[in-house]
This record gives C-alpha cells, sequence and structure tokens, in this order.
C-alpha cells in the first residue's frame, strides 16, 4: 500500500459526511480521554461542555477506582520519565533537573515542585524546579527574593498559591574538617503566583531539625519529629509544632497524657482531613527503625496521640524512613525495597569492605573521608570545646554552623571522644526506652541500622577505629567528576560514595546480619582479603568490567591495577538474580478503618510478587512520592544498584506507577 | 483455495476480501466463527454500519496492518503516549473530522482494536494543548455551559474528592 494510493483514497473520502465528535458515543469519547494526560488537558475538556463534562466527571471516577484496585491487586505498572526517554518535542532544548536526593517534592495543581536536596557530590541544592504534568516537562523558574540554603531532607507543603519551607540539612563544608552536619530552622514561603522566595523569620519557633516531616491542616502547618541537634548533642525528637501559616506563628499544642510516639525522624506524615494526621514509621537511632503508626488528634483545644493497630505487618514496608510514602484516597503507599533481599542484602555488604580494603595501603587519602564524616556527627562534643555558642537558633544564617573543630588531634582524642558519645547515646537510647514507656518494644519495629542523619549512632562496633591511619589533610573538597585529576581524585570519588553507601546501605541489612556486621575501618586497617562467599562464577566478567570503568575514569594507571585487581574480586558486579529483584517494591495499607472509633487500625494488603511491579526502578532511596492524578510520581533518589560504580548514581528521573490501559 | 470472502457495505457494494485481512475485525472473525461461513465461498458478510467509502479505507488499513502481532489480551505496553503514530498512520488519517469520527465508529463496531486506538490517538491529538474554546471551535461544539456553571466545574477537582 503506498503513500499515493493512500492520498488517492484520502481524497476521496473528502466531504463525505457531516460527521461531528459529538456523535460519538460516550464510551468513544471516554476512550479518546484517556489519551489525554489526566491533568490539564482533562480540565480542558471538562470545560468544553455539559457531555464532555459528564464524561470526564466518569473517566476520573473511573481512574480513582481503577488505581485503588490497581494498588490492591498490585495490578500497576511503572512508566519512566528520564532526559534520556524525553525525546518527544523539543527535548534536548528544554532544560532538566540535575539528579538529587532528599530533596522536597510537593505537588500543586497540575505541577510537582522540588527543592533542593543533596548532589552527586557531597553538596546540595537550593534550586526550585517545576515539573508540568500536563506537558511532561521540567522548567526551574526564575525566583526572586531571598532564597533558601542548600539543603536537604526540609519538609515542604503547598499552602493556598504557596509553598511552605522549613529546615532540613547540608553537609558540612570540607574545610575545616570535622563539622557536623548542619541543621536549619528557616522558613520560607515560596509565593508561586510572583515567583519569588520571603524569608519568614519568626522570634519563636522550632529549633533547626531535618527529616521531620509536615502536613498542612487548614491554615496550619503541623510539624513533627525530625533530626536535631539540642545541646549540642544529635537528637531525635517527638515534639510537634504549629505554624500558622497566615501570619505565620509557631507554637506547641498541649496534649493529653504522655502518650505519643518515641523520637524519629524520616517519618511519613499523611494528612486525613482538618483535624487528623498519621505518623507511620520513621527511624529513632541505632537499630531503631519503626514501623508503628500514630493517630494526632487535633479536634479539641488539647491534641491527642493515639497508637494505631498496625495489622498484617509482614506485608508491611520495613524501611519507613529512607523511602517514600504517600495517601492515595483510603490507602497509604509505600515505595522501598523488595522484602525478599537476603542475598541482595549479603551482596552489598561484601562490596563494600573490599573495597577499603583495596584502598587501604595505596592511596592514604580515601582513607580520610570515612573517618572525617565520622566525625562531623559523632563528635559532638568537640563542638562544645569549640565554644562556639549555638544554644539557641541561630537568627540571620539560620542555620548552626557546626564548630569548627580545632583540626582532629591525637587518635586518642579521637577515641575517647567517639566512646562517650557512643556511650552517652546507648544511655539516652535507654532512657527513651525507659521514660517513654515505649509502645513498639515489640523487637518487630527494630531493624540493625545506621542512618544517613544519624552516623552519630552508625558504627555498632567502634572499637576497630584504632586501627584508622590520622587522618590526613582535607583533599580537595567536592571535586566534580573531573577524570583528568587522575587516580587520587578516583580514589577519593569512589571513597566519597563509599561513604554514601556505606550510610545508606547499613539500613537495610537485616537482622541476621548484624552479627556479621564489621566495621569498615577495620576492614580498611587489614586489608582482609576473604569474604570468599561472594567470589562467584562470573568473577573474571566482573573484574573485566570493573577495570573498564576505572580506566574510563583515570588517567593514571599506577594504582588503576592494584585496584582494580584488590577490589573487584569480591565485590564485582551484580549477580543477574540480584538486578532482576533489586528494585523498589510497593508495599500499600488500607488506612479505612483509621478513625473508627471502635477499633483504629491500619491494615496491609498482602502483597503480590514481592510488590515488584513491571517496570519497576532500579532501588532509590530518599527519593519522594507524590500522588498525581490516577498515578503516583517517583522522583529522584539515590540509587542502591549503583554499589560497584565510581560514582554513585543520584537518579533525575520520574518514575510514573500506573494502572495498565483498559481496553473497552 | 483462495479465502476469499464478500463484505457488503451499508450501501450494498460488495468488496471481495481476502479472509485474514477481514478477520482483523472482532466482529466479522466472530461471525464468520459462529455461523460457519469460513467454508462457504459464496457467502456475504452485511455490514450494515458501514458504508463503502469507510469500509475502503478500513480494509486499506487492516491490509497494511495485516502482519502487524497481534495484540494480546493483557498487553500492558500499551502506553498513553501519542506520539508513536507511524507515518503511514499519519497519512492515512489525513481526511476530514467527518471521515475521522466515522472511521472510529466502523472500528468500534468491526471491533479493529489497533484502528479504535490510532483514531482515539489521532482525536486527543487534535484535542491536546487546547483551551476549552479551542476545542470547541475545533470540533464544532456548542458552548452550554451558563457562567455560573462555568465557574462551577473551574472549581470542581474530582481528583481530590473522597468518594
Amino acid at each position: 500500500m503506498d503513500a499515493s494510493k493512500v492520498d488517492s483514497e484520502n481524497e476521496n473520502c473528502e466531504a463525505t459526511s457531516d460527521a461531528n465528535l459529538n456523535q460519538l458515543p460516550d464510551e468513544i469519547l471516554e476512550f479518546i480521554f484517556t489519551y489525554l494526560p489526566p491533568y490539564g488537558d482533562l480540565e480542558h475538556c471538562s470545560l468544553v461542555c455539559k457531555r464532555w463534562h459528564a464524561i470526564v466527571k466518569n473517566l476520573v471516577r473511573r481512574s480513582k477506582i481503577n488505581l485503588e484496585k490497581g494498588l490492591t491487586d498490585f495490578r500497576l505498572r511503572w512508566e519512566v520519565f528520564s532526559q534520556e526517554t524525553n525525546t518527544a518535542g523539543a527535548g534536548s532544548a528544554l532544560s532538566f533537573i540535575a539528579g538529587r536526593f532528599a530533596h522536597s517534592a510537593v505537588r500543586h495543581d497540575n505541577s510537582m515542585y522540588v527543592f533542593g536536596g543533596g548532589s552527586s557530590s557531597d553538596t546540595t541544592f537550593n534550586d526550585l524546579w517545576r515539573f508540568d504534568l500536563t506537558h511532561m516537562r521540567w522548567a526551574r523558574p526564575i525566583a526572586t527574593g531571598t532564597y533558601p540554603s542548600p539543603k536537604g531532607s526540609a519538609s515542604m507543603v503547598a499552602w493556598r498559591d504557596q509553598l511552605v519551607l522549613f529546615g532540613g540539612w547540608r553537609y558540612p563544608s570540607l574545610h575545616p574538617p570535622y563539622q557536623p552536619w548542619c541543621l536549619f530552622d528557616e522558613l520560607h514561603y515560596y509565593d508561586l503566583g510572583k515567583n519569588r522566595w520571603l524569608q519568614r523569620n519568626t522570634l519563636y519557633c522550632p529549633p533547626p531539625m531535618a527529616g521531620h516531616s509536615a502536613t498542612v491542616h487548614g491554615d496550619r502547618m503541623v510539624v513533627f519529629g525530625g533530626y536535631q541537634i539540642k545541646d549540642d548533642v544529635n537528637i531525635n525528637s517527638n515534639d510537634t509544632w504549629v505554624l500558622d501559616l497566615a501570619e505565620p506563628r509557631w507554637w506547641q499544642p498541649l496534649f493529653v497524657g504522655n502518650t505519643r510516639p518515641t523520637p524519629r525522624y524520616g517519618q511519613i506524615q499523611i494528612d486525613l482531613g482538618k483535624n487528623h494526621l498519621l505518623v507511620v514509621g520513621g527511624c529513632g537511632g541505632a537499630n531503631r527503625v519503626y514501623t508503628d503508626a500514630w493517630l494526632l488528634d487535633m479536634t479539641r483545644d488539647v491534641w491527642c496521640w493515639k497508637a494505631i493497630n498496625v495489622r498484617n505487618k509482614r506485608f508491611g514496608a520495613v524501611h519507613m524512613w529512607c523511602n517514600p510514602g504517600c495517601k492515595v484516597n483510603n490507602y497509604l503507599v509505600v515505595v522501598g525495597p523488595s522484602p525478599n533481599m537476603p542475598q541482595d542484602f549479603q551482596m552489598m555488604k561484601q562490596s563494600r569492605l573490599p573495597v577499603i580494603g583495596g584502598r587501604g595501603p595505596p592511596a592514604p587519602n580515601p582513607l580520610q573521608n570515612l573517618p572525617q564524616r565520622a566525625n562531623r556527627i559523632q563528635l559532638p562534643e568537640r563542638r562544645l570545646g569549640g565554644g562556639v555558642g549555638v544554644a539557641g537558633p541561630n537568627r540571620p544564617g539560620n542555620m548552626r554552623p557546626g564548630i569548627v573543630g580545632a583540626p582532629l588531634g591525637p587518635q586518642e582524642q579521637y577515641l575517647a571522644n567517639r566512646r562517650a558519645i557512643l556511650n552517652q547515646h546507648m544511655q539516652q537510647a535507654q532512657q527513651f526506652l525507659h521514660n517513654n514507656n515505649v509502645n513498639n518494644n515489640n523487637n518487630n519495629n527494630y531493624q540493625p541500622r545506621s542512618g544517613r542523619l544519624s552516623d552519630l549512632h552508625a558504627p555498632p562496633a567502634p572499637a576497630p577505629v584504632p586501627a584508622v591511619p590520622a587522618p590526613s589533610p582535607p583533599v580537595r573538597p567536592n571535586a566534580p567528576p573531573a577524570p583528568a585529576d587522575g587516580d587520587v581524585d578516583a580514589a577519593q570519588r569512589l571513597q566519597r560514595n563509599l561513604a554514601l553507601r556505606c550510610r545508606d546501605n547499613e539500613p537495610r541489612l537485616p537482622k541476621r546480619f548484624d552479627e556479621l556486621y564489621e566495621d569498615p575501618f577495620r576492614m580498611a586497617a587489614f586489608n582482609v582479603p576473604t569474604r570468599s562467599r561472594s567470589a562467584s562464577r562470573d568473577h573474571n566478567e566482573r573484574i573485566r568490567r570493573m577495570e573498564e570503568k576505572m580506566n574510563a575514569i583515570r588517567n593514571s594507571r599506577r594504582s588503576a591495577p592494584a585496584a582494580a585487581q584488590v577490589e573487584p574480586q569480591p565485590l564485582r558486579a551484580p549477580s543477574p538474580k540480584r538486578l532482576r529483584c533489586n528494585v523498589q517494591s510497593l508495599f500499600v495499607c488500607d488506612i479505612s478503618g483509621i478513625l473508627d472509633s471502635t477499633d483504629p487500625g491500619l491494615d496491609w494488603v498482602e502483597y503480590k510478587n514481592f510488590g515488584v511491579l513491571k517496570g519497576a526502578p532500579d532501588r532509590l532511596i530518599l527519593s519522594s512520592l507524590i500522588a498525581g492524578n490516577g498515578e503516583l510520581i517517583l522522583f529522584g533518589g539515590v540509587h542502591k544498584e549503583t554499589l560497584t560504580d565510581i560514582t554513585h548514581h543520584v537518579s533525575n528521573s520520574i518514575h510514573f506507577l500506573s494502572v495498565p490501559r483498559d481496553i473497552i | 483455495m483462495p479465502n476469499i470472502i464478500k463484505l457488503q457495505s451499508s450501501d450494498e457494494e460488495i468488496f471481495d476480501t481476502d479472509i485474514q485481512i477481514a478477520k482483523c475485525s472482532g466482529t466479522i472473525k466472530t461471525m464468520l466463527e459462529d455461523c460457519g461461513m469460513e467454508d462457504d465461498e459464496n457467502a456475504i458478510v452485511p455490514l450494515p454500519n458501514v458504508n463503502s467509502t469507510i469500509l475502503r479505507k478500513v480494509l486499506i488499513w487492516a491490509h497494511y496492518h495485516k502482519d502487524d502481532p497481534q495484540p494480546t489480551e493483557d498487553d500492558e505496553s500499551k502506553e498513553k503516549r501519542t506520539d508513536d503514530i507511524i507515518s503511514w498512520d499519519a497519512d492515512f488519517l489525513k481526511v476530514d473530522q467527518g471521515t475521522l469520527f466515522e472511521l472510529i465508529l466502523a472500528a468500534n463496531y468491526l471491533d479493529i482494536k489497533g484502528l479504535l486506538e490510532l483514531t482515539c490517538k489521532t482525536v486527543a491529538n487534535m484535542i491536546k494543548g487546547k483551551t476549552p474554546e479551542e476545542i470547541r471551535k475545533t470540533f464544532n461544539i456548542k458552548k452550554d455551559f451558563t457562567p455560573a456553571e462555568e465557574e462551577q466545574v473551574r472549581k470542581e477537582n474530582e481528583w481530590c474528592e473522597e468518594k
């Protein structure tokens, strides 16, 4: 059938009828509308005429039901929108957001707004992006006003036509070394109409925090928990703060009794109407990842926390502190690591260690990054000694510059401090447990972990530290991946990635690996070449691939062969099986019974195929999840599948989770 | 065996058609199978809802796509995207709106999934990016909202309303 024939046929067809689009039956119009993005275009359709309005209404209703049904049946699929897939139209000319994790994301009208977050190179962003859901494209509004500081894990909510951004953390600068993470108590409003940032400082406000959760209830923003520094010690909070958004004015509510969630950060908080909110999960420090649920009743003047029954826990998400969740009608949806991952965890753990080991002797530089990072958080006392008074929130900068620690002296001091802190934290932890009459001391709630924000608690076995060589002078900070810089930078990068991975991965070690845990520092020192468990069949292939990567990145190859020989053996790439299962799983929780006065509870829905759905993204953590129209939208995060790469992958892809098309 | 069947359009034109091509229509396929007409060389399949012009186009389309893989029942790879129309199809559908809508109706009646999707995507592409007023103009639709009603519709957000 050639084109000319088609054309002639077309001519024959001209003016054959006076059919009108509205002569098509409703079902077909509805079918046509399913091909429209369910945002602006669909809204326009509903404004065309009464009939279209009714059809759109019907379509929306059906989409919502389909999504709920898809969630409970686990019959959904993932679709990715990334720089690579964005081929539509003038794709290349358009700007595209940089990859990030621990960013803040919120939906407003038909856009998803993304602020800040951590980059792939130990820095944080303070840019604001808008993803236009109707046209599927990124844009960076040109904003005026007082920009927020670069930060991650800030809370961002939409209120009227404004975004409200509060708190957050940023990496400490590398010079001078040994600073703790910076936390913020900054409050910013972003006016969407005027594209303007406005800093709204108040005299009375919550302490600097990150990893807290926030929801909007009417004209109030309710903030709970978070990771804080109080009296120069890193703690987690279980305080509730309220911001009257219009004024703005912060205040703290009174509570009935003493019942409240244990201190935590990274929890999922969802709003259940004007007077209720739900807090699920979070992380309370070492070995304490929660899967409990709390309802905050704000109906009366005196508020009330209520612990909620969590049923079907074995189908529940377990890492609800570094994985996002959101509410879809009567369901809480959490995206996280698949529940059947033991082999995978194992691989990760092993791959981590030899990297350090291999690096140990030839590259002194990399070693310093880990201890340094640890120090930032692990030595709050040092800050006391530094004597910078930061007891109260710092007004103008609003961030608490960690004390500029005197350059780390003798290791003895380091060790002493470290022990002191660990002890202190153990005591604190015990106190928490004791004082709070913990509701969740049910062991199900605990997962061995060490958090990104809580490196403080991280190494359960600090003993081996002496083996760590004294940190060498600061490395070049944040060198962007620059191949020309040779092996020092490559090594440094590797180490940085490693540091990040260590922080991020350990939380995922299931309990049964706890006893196997070995402090990476020790491994670094002793350069233990064991871990034979992981040596596997496609050994040579792994070495080859590792070598390729290394060679691509570095110019100098003096140390490359050495590294390639030592590192890859135990750590090389994932087995096919691991690749297949190392993706994001979906967890769905029925929250319709949450406000039930007699038996309030959550019911995790029994997953199918371990919650792994078609097209699932690689495992990410610290990504964001928001509810779109008839779909869920996952953005950003740190890839968990890049342990063996030289640079860790920070995602800038959007993953849409939606129901497969139904045929009429 | 030639495997030709005769399709009769609403205006009583007869189309000699390869049976495999005709069978891309679920409706015809069912008819043939249910009525045992497959072996009857002289059987005529009446298609009272499709006129000859449209039927001719449908058959041209079916002939071009006769080797396409049959979409499976739970084919989830079908995306919502509407920019995946091949250029032959795009040319094929450079027709007036009336023809396009009749093709949609015919594809629906004949149960030809591929053609229905193609034509509906084409209409969706005509809607995309247009304001309500532009849509009305494009399709010659009369606005039957009062300003108050229109305002009401604007305010509604069906997505957010709880069931």
